[in-house]
């Protein structure tokens, strides 16, 4: 599971470069989030511009990390596709995320936050 | 990996009706060749991509579903059969396995008992099922002697 982190200012920004998130690679994701983020302070904005297919194990993993970020930083979803999208709509958890049409989008938003 | 298919009639592009029979390892990494192989299989009804995106995800869960129950702990997790087939009502799904039983609670799962008022408090899982129940309908699980086997409908195509 391939993910690419970079700072801008305050917040870190990580990509994933697979197109599933899956059963089969949600510890890896979780595990890996966690120590991109660690030691970090800002919010973490999720780029998912790539992600074609989540299953609840995807959408678990990606709560642990909310979770595990709380409560000092935020967890911000951007460039969900499709699927993604109602897999977040259907368990209503988009209510519960801020999510952002594209990754600008939600960095402009942030750094006039 | 053992993904595999073999259909039990011709499968044309013009022709239903249409059924086709999947057998993978009970293991998380076999899941997504499976669901290849399934997307291949159903090509023919010229689904919807938001149609072929509510039936992989379906099957996905059910297969997440088998491997971290029915094969949890098991001594011996074997395999998991799929089979498909298409009827003017939907795309009808039977899938069976020599896992543990289900306990019947499983299917009382529900979207609308997981809160999401307060962050901290959420589910990390469990959302599997609920979305299954959402998606399908005669949704349906018998044990036969140490045969699990759960059928349900999905209401894509012409349905």
């Amino acid at each position: 599971m391939e993910l690419l982190a970079r700072t801008e200012g305050p917040l870190q920004l990580v990509s994933v470069v697979d197109d599933r998130i899956d059963a089969a690679v949600a510890l890896v994701f979780k595990d890996h989030m966690r120590r991109l983020t660690s030691g970090g302070t800002g919010s973490v904005i999720l780029d998912l511009q790539k992600v074609t297919f989540i299953d609840s194990s995807g959408l678990g993993a990606i709560i642990a990390v909310m979770k595990n970020l709380a409560p000092d930083r935020a967890l911000l979803l951007a460039g969900l596709t499709g699927p993604v999208a109602r897999v977040f709509r259907l368990t209503r958890m988009d209510s519960v995320f801020s999510i952002y049409p594209t990754l600008d989008v939600a960095v402009e938003d942030r750094r006039n936050a | 990996m053992n993904a595999g298919s073999r259909s039990h009639s011709p499968v044309s592009t013009s022709q239903l009706p249409l059924a086709f029979e999947v057998t993978l390892e009970g293991a998380h990494v076999a899941i997504r060749s499976a669901l290849s192989v399934i997307r291949e299989n159903l090509a023919p009804l010229d689904l919807s991509r938001e149609e072929l995106c509510t039936v992989e995800l379906i099957v996905a869960e059910v297969l997440n579903n088998i491997v971290d129950h029915a094969f949890d702990d098991h001594p011996h997790p074997g395999s998991i059969r799929i089979h498909g087939s298409y009827q003017p009502n939907g795309l009808k799904f039977c899938f069976t396995d020599l896992g543990k039983p289900m306990p019947h609670s499983a299917l009382r799962a529900s979207l609308d008992a997981i809160p999401c008022l307060d962050p901290s408090t959420l589910p990390e899982g469990g959302f599997g099922m609920g979305l299954i129940k959402l998606l399908t309908d005669r949704l349906d699980y018998s044990r036969t002697g140490s045969l699990n086997c759960l059928t349900m409908r999905i209401p894509v195509g012409r349905a």
